[in-house]
């Protein structure tokens, strides 16, 4: 019977106008906030995330031709979270690693740890520095599950990898949160 | 089974990854294993700060108008040249650059979002607000966080900890496990089955979440002491807003802070807070 339930996907908040709405429209465009989500924690830089986001549907718009219906919202995620992988490669100084075990101990610059309204939120600040420091691809997925609430499969049709490697890449990526963040989470965990 | 083997099934148990069997594995090796609920304690604080601390955001009014404007330029070219739905048709910066300098086409519609709501008829005690569209609202993170907790109820196996329609059944669940005893009306005849309840975690402290639910949707209801924010938080959670295509209404009462989320059609998750209102029952401190 849940299963039922859950099958009933999330309302239309543009349903009164559907008529008049082109695929397009229907299918991507209500998803510009999960966007814009989406890139400003990869990318960690809101004018980044804007050019990102604003790519991102320039090429969803030229490649609509090749969506064949189902979750235009996946859909989408996927053209920014590649879009958003270009420019963090660019970004980088040194060639980007194929393996990102190497990136371990890559101290990645936190030049945007702040999101608006929490400047002066010392919890806030380490939580979002330290997802901030996350690897690429951990940090994705981080996002994606606990900010998007994506589900591990639908985590990896954004990602374009298998189910066993969103599950490692979470695992790993807790891993580092859980040490980066013990004192945080001690004083979540007694309050 | 061993501490082994249940470790790396704590992490999907939490996500809700876990088919039913897995899932009460997990629960029984966890009753009798204080190290592995200590680890699963952990996850779901790194889950919560994550969650408080990484709101989802709206884009920028600027972004969305330069996107809805590329849109409406590029579309109808395409539909005259035929090639909407034939492969690829290049586009260029020019369909973001070529509108500069003009008021950005924005449908009316599209605004209802950033549009002012006005909250009445519902009681006197609701807060009737005016609410602007911003991710630097005070409130939105909170209000983001209770739907993301509603995304994650409806992956499966997440959805309720306890599954009954009977109140009876449902709040006593809670006794033990929170140090409030929430409000668990009735509504089946009112069109809103209950369907049960679990734990869930918002605003850095375990709070109760109802199930109900309508047709083939459900209504997530959480619950939770109030506590004294600044007022300007309250006038904006006031407001009913629409977060990811889901509807939220939130209101606080007899010392307790309501958020309601479904997808439900508005008019019904209103009905919904009415009916839940009118039933009258109070929440207790058991503290
Ligand atoms: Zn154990």
């Amino acid at each position: 019977m849940l299963r039922t339930i859950l099958a009933a996907g999330p309302a239309n908040e543009d349903e009164v106008r559907s008529d008049a709405m082109t695929p397009f429209e229907q299918a991507v465009v209500p998803h510009m906030d999960a966007a814009y989500t989406l890139a400003r924690y990869l990318l960690r830089d809101e004018d980044e995330a804007r050019d990102a986001v604003q790519d991102a549907y320039l090429r969803a718009l030229s490649y609509f031709g090749g969506f064949r219906g189902g979750d235009g919202r996946a859909w989408l995620l996927a053209i920014v979270r590649n879009t958003c992988r270009t420019r963090h490669q660019r970004s980088r100084t040194g060639p980007i690693t194929a393996s990102f075990d190497e990136e371990i101990h890559t101290p990645e610059g936190d030049d945007a740890g702040t999101a608006p309204g929490q400047t002066d939120h010392v919890a806030a600040e380490s939580v979002r520095e330290a997802v901030g420091r996350l690897p690429f691809e951990f940090r994705e997925a981080v996002v994606l599950r606990e900010v998007h609430g994506y589900s591990y499969k639908e985590i990896a049709d954004v990602a374009g990898v298998p189910v066993g490697t969103v599950m490692s890449r979470l695992a790993r990526a807790r891993q580092r949160l859980r040490d980066a963040l013990a004192p945080e989470l001690r004083r979540r965990m007694s309050s | 089974m061993t501490c082994d083997e249940i470790r790396p099934l704590i992490a999907p148990y939490l996500d809700g990854e876990l088919d039913p069997s897995a899932a009460v594995s997990v629960e029984s090796h966890i009753a009798g294993c204080e190290a592995c609920a200590r680890h699963l304690a952990e996850l779901r604080a790194l889950s919560g700060a994550i969650r408080d601390e990484l709101p989802a955001l709206a884009a920028p009014d600027a972004l969305r108008a330069r996107i809805l404007d590329a849109v409406r330029t590029a579309i109808p070219a395409a539909q005259e040249s035929g090639a909407t739905r034939q492969g690829p048709q290049r586009l260029g910066a020019e369909h973001f650059g070529m509108q500069r300098g003009n008021r950005p086409r924005v449908r009316p519609q599209w605004l209802a979002a950033a549009a002012l709501y006005i909250v009445v008829g519902a009681g006197a005690w609701m807060l009737g607000v005016a609410y602007g569209r911003s991710p630097d609202s005070a409130g939105s993170g909170l209000r983001d966080a209770v739907v993301a907790s509603h995304v994650r109820s409806l992956e499966a196996s997440h959805l309720i900890d306890v599954a009954s329609s009977d109140r009876h059944t449902v709040k006593p669940w809670f006794d033990g496990k929170l140090d409030f005893s929430p409000p668990v009306p009735d509504l089946t005849t009112q069109g809103f089955p209950l369907v049960g309840g679990r734990l869930d975690y918002l605003d850095g402290r375990p709070v109760a979440a109802l199930v109900y639910g309508r047709a083939k949707h459900v209504v997530n209801l959480f619950i939770w002491p109030a506590t004294t924010d600044a007022p300007h938080d309250a006038l904006h959670d006031a407001a009913p807003a629409t977060v990811r295509g889901y509807h939220i209404r939130h209101w606080v009462r007899d010392g307790m802070t309501f958020w309601a989320v479904s997808d439900v059609a508005d008019p019904d998750l209103d009905s919904f807070v009415s009916l839940f209102q009118a039933s009258g029952q109070p929440a207790e401190s058991v503290r």
